[in-house]
């Protein structure tokens, strides 16, 4: 595991690598300090997303748990977050962006330290961080993730991301093995076979496209909601066979589609768009598709249950198939490595 | 009040102070206090447009640039200076000192390679403080925007935090050389916290549970938890690096409360840097304003107002993207009312509106989008222009036009504001209308009252010693062609092309335009109406309802 983390940190088409949770305290947080500690001598950035980066985890009244950060490493935090060991840091720069628990800065650690992230809340400051990290000289940047907000993990935003698997989903094994199939299910959808240029000039333009026949008519996403569908008329819909969305595919479109006749492949930008939605047999596609680098599996949960980790690996790993599962808290740490 | 909603609604002053548009928050508060000099306030008027213009020559492209990469880094410092006097400083507080320091450092760095304006850079003895000031904040090294404790230099500190570092280094060392040892022993690697996870069913299980190194700390049904138990020397180190810790925390203390100490004694050296610093901000936000609409400085001038060129930079943006351009105004106004008159859609309406924004820009001292302006400086401006009607207070357009014209008319004579009227009485009947109207101009006139008025009534050109601007008007009459496939959509170009808007003084022999049936047919109005309009107009001539004083002006004729 941490050999694959070390190759990672040497990757340079990997700058910015998310971390994703299928549920509150999956573990992000404690698979950062694994990460970290491989990556502790290079040069990295870490921030987290999210309104939920305060002291005390406003929907648990948990502690929060802090993050490991190494000499030379830059974080992205509140103001209050770096006042309790002001020898650890150098303040290099106040961002224009509000965390809720005030103004974010810039800081870099002079030594060995721990500290609390919290949540930058909006995907536009998000990006922000990213640019002014790299801008500070960062050659990776970390993002932990929060609750259910997988925007960052899209591939147009990183170029890599860790889900997250914890127990604190549910306490039942099946119903977790369930719920990560789910995920992987949107996670390993296909891209488009053809017409990947086309779809990326919509992509550009921000636009949707149905293709009726040999013609592509464009409107907004904006326009399908608020019309529900109906300014485009039925029959144009029954004839046409690909449609390319940008936009959040909901259930209830996906509906409104099917009611209407549609019966051609949907091609959506990646798969951060897709919310609620069942993609067995439903001819989705991605025009990005996912980077999912590795799962990381937590069979103990904040509220006092576990999973049996073993079974949890086995089951999981089935899941997944190549894709690397991690049980960072029962791996043995190979201090060579790092 | 200097201007009253309506009038600053009918002149769009509220955009046009948009383009205002200060870099920093202390700016855009100083903008919040923006407001219009006062008459008696002529020498500060001069003085915030001579330094506007100096600001204007000196601002290269680079300078420009600069300005606005620093103005980034000047934060709400008065808030942070407030820390300071009160004793509240943090290092975050120093933070954004500092870097307001270095800001201004590294600008009159930049700025004192040429001369530059007073207000721009420091002199010798405010470097000197500036520089001392920094060398508090950062010992040694090129002055940088970022801050650390360690930039103090306190040999104390430093020292301090060597020890505690070393300390540190040795409990890592003496753990990882222990868990290596302990690992070998056990066959079994902790995982990155130094935590050994073991599988409760594992054989191994019980050979950890009876480790004398290490010790259990969580358990689940599943497995245990372990971690190395520190030895004496750790124990002994760790208790000193407590109190290393505790005495860096109050030494860190003691620090700041000095160089607030220091730095208190400076407070008003850094206000006013503060203030410059806001004031420069302002004013070049003023001066991107008056780029925006390529504007000239006004001059003062006690008794006339005289524009030369003057345009409306919205409408004439909007315009120029459907391909019109508007003619610029020239006129000037003397106290007594000057009369504007013309055909309709003629720009008459327009002018008044050039020359009520030019003065409304100039008295909050900004550049003015003309070639020329010169005006006195008035205590109020008042506009009358367009539909006023006041449901709410029950008031027609008429009735609510006599009730404001009674507010500003009756004022204190040595208060004379700037009145500009847009066709006083045309909501009501036109007998009582036009003589409501001339009565008005006269009143105004007699008692030299500065004010426009544009008016279609021909008895205001019978006003003695009356002046005023006449629009050129329709040179030829575009034909309506019914067939024409666009002729609804186009009658504002034809009407565009025809009329020349350009204004030229009043002569004796002038009298109001006649175009308003022309204008009428090129807007499509039906030929059977336009007729029978010509008609009852021919009529009239005959019967004599206008006398020989009045000079129709018909381009049919």
């Amino acid at each position: 595991m941490n050999q694959t983390m070390k190759q990672w940190g040497q990757r340079e088409d990997l700058q910015v690598l998310s971390l994703v949770g299928i549920s509150k305290n999956a573990g992000k947080t404690t698979f950062l300090n694994g990460l970290g500690r491989a990556w502790s001598a290079d040069s990295v950035g870490v921030f987290s997303i999210g309104v939920d980066g305060e002291a005390q985890d406003v929907w648990s009244g948990r502690s929060k748990p802090e993050v490991r950060v190494y000499k030379g490493w830059i974080v992205a935090t509140s103001g209050i977050c770096l006042q309790n060991e002001v020898d650890a840091w150098e303040i290099i720069e106040a961002l224009p962006i509000d965390s809720v628990a005030g103004r974010v800065y810039l800081a870099r650690a002079n030594r060995d330290t721990s500290v609390k992230l919290t949540g930058v809340p909006t995907r536009q400051w998000a990006s922000l961080c990213i640019e002014q990290l790299k801008k500070c000289g960062c050659a990776k940047v970390i993002v932990d993730g929060a609750y259910n907000r997988k925007v960052m993990a899209s591939p147009v935003w990183s170029d890599g991301f860790v889900l997250v698997v914890g127990a604190s989903f549910s306490p039942s094994l099946p119903l977790l093995v369930k719920e990560v199939k789910g995920w992987m299910a949107k996670l390993l959808l296909p891209s488009p076979a053809g017409d990947i240029e086309l779809y990326q000039s919509f992509y550009r333009r921000e636009v949707c496209a149905l293709q009726i026949g040999e013609k592509w008519v464009s409107f907004s996403s904006h326009e399908w909601i608020q019309s529900q569908g109906s300014h485009i008329s039925a029959e144009d819909l029954k004839q046409a066979t690909k449609l390319y969305f940008h936009g959040a595919l909901t259930k209830r479109i996906l509906e409104q589609l099917r009611s209407s006749g549609f019966t051609g492949e949907i091609t959506i930008p990646d798969w951060t768009y897709l919310f609620d939605v069942l993609v067995k047999e439903s001819r989705i596609q991605v025009l990005f598709p996912s980077n999912l680098l590795a799962v990381s599996i937590n069979s103990t949960s904040p509220d006092g249950w576990q999973v049996n980790p073993e079974e949890l690996r086995t089951q999981i790993q089935q899941v997944v198939g190549d894709i690397p599962v991690w049980d960072i808290y029962r791996e043995e740490w190979i201090s060579d490595v790092s | 009040m200097f201007l009253d909603s309506e009038t600053a609604e009918a002149l769009r002053i509220s955009e046009y102070l948009k383009r205002v548009a200060p870099y920093t928050p202390l700016g855009k508060k100083w903008k919040g206090r923006l407001k219009p000099y006062t008459p008696s306030q002529i020498e500060e008027w001069e003085l915030d447009l001579q330094d506007q213009q100096e600001v204007m020559e000196l601002f290269s492209e680079s300078r420009a640039t600069y300005f606005l990469t620093c103005c980034e880094l000047v934060d709400d410092i008065d808030f942070y200076l407030q820390e300071v006097l009160q004793d509240r400083s943090s290092m975050l507080t120093w933070f954004h000192v500092k870097r307001f320091l270095v800001t201004w450092f590294k600008w009159d760095e930049f700025v004192s390679a040429e001369s530059s304006p007073r207000f721009m850079r420091m002199n010798p003895e405010e470097q000197r403080k500036l520089h001392f000031l920094l060398l508090l904040l950062q010992k040694s090294g090129r002055f940088t925007t970022s801050f650390e404790v360690s930039q103090l230099g306190d040999s104390k500190w430093l020292e301090m935090n060597r020890e505690k570092n070393q300390l540190t280094k040795g409990i890592q060392q003496l753990r990882k050389e222990r868990q290596k040892q302990i690992s070998e022993r056990l066959q079994r690697n902790p995982n990155f916290q130094g935590e050994w996870v073991i599988s409760r069913h594992q054989e191994s299980a019980k050979v950890f549970a009876v480790d004398p190194d290490i010790k259990l700390v969580r358990e689940t049904i599943y497995e245990q938890i372990y971690e190395l138990v520190p030895d004496e020397q750790e124990n002994v180190w760790q208790e000193q690096l407590l109190s290393w810790n505790e005495k860096i925390s109050i030494h860190e203390q003691s620090l700041f409360r000095q160089i607030n100490r220091l730095f208190r004694d400076h407070i008003p050296f850094l206000q006013s840097l503060v203030q410059r610093w806001t004031r420069l901000d302002f004013l070049w936000a003023k001066c991107r304003a008056a780029q925006s609409w390529n504007g000239v400085r006004p001059v003062y001038l006690e008794n006339q107002v005289r524009l030369i060129e003057g345009i409306l930079p919205l409408e004439q943006e909007s315009w120029m993207r459907k391909g019109y351009e508007m003619t610029p105004v020239t006129l000037e106004a003397k106290p007594g009312c000057t009369l504007l008159i013309g055909p309709n859609m003629g720009g008459k309406t327009t002018a008044l509106r050039v020359v009520g924004l030019c003065t409304v820009l100039a008295q909050y001292g900004l550049y003015v989008p003309a070639e020329e302006f010169c005006f006195p400086l008035f205590p109020w401006v008042r506009t009358w222009i367009g539909d006023h009607q006041n449901a709410e207070q029950g008031l027609s357009s008429f009735g609510a036009e006599m009730n404001r014209l009674a507010q500003w008319i009756d004022r204190d004579p040595e208060n004379q504001g700037f009145i500009l009227l847009d066709e006083i009485g045309r909501g009501t009947n036109p007998i009582e209308g036009s003589a409501i109207s001339c009565a008005i101009t006269r009143y105004l006139h007699e008692s030299q009252a500065w004010a426009v008025h544009v008016t279609h009534f021909p008895e205001a050109l019978q006003i003695e010693g009356i002046r005023g601007y006449r629009v050129r008007g329709l040179s030829t009459v575009p034909k309506w062609d019914s067939d024409h496939p666009n002729q609804a959509e186009d009658w504002i170009r034809l009407l565009y092309k025809a009329m020349d808007y350009h204004l030229d003084p009043i002569e004796d022999e002038d009298g109001v335009a006649t175009q308003a049936i022309s204008i009428a047919e090129i807007c499509g109005l039906p030929e059977k109406v336009i007729k029978q309009a010509r008609t009852a107009v021919k009529q009239r001539i005959q019967e004599g309802d206008y006398g020989r004083e009045i000079a129709f002006r018909s381009t049919e004729d």
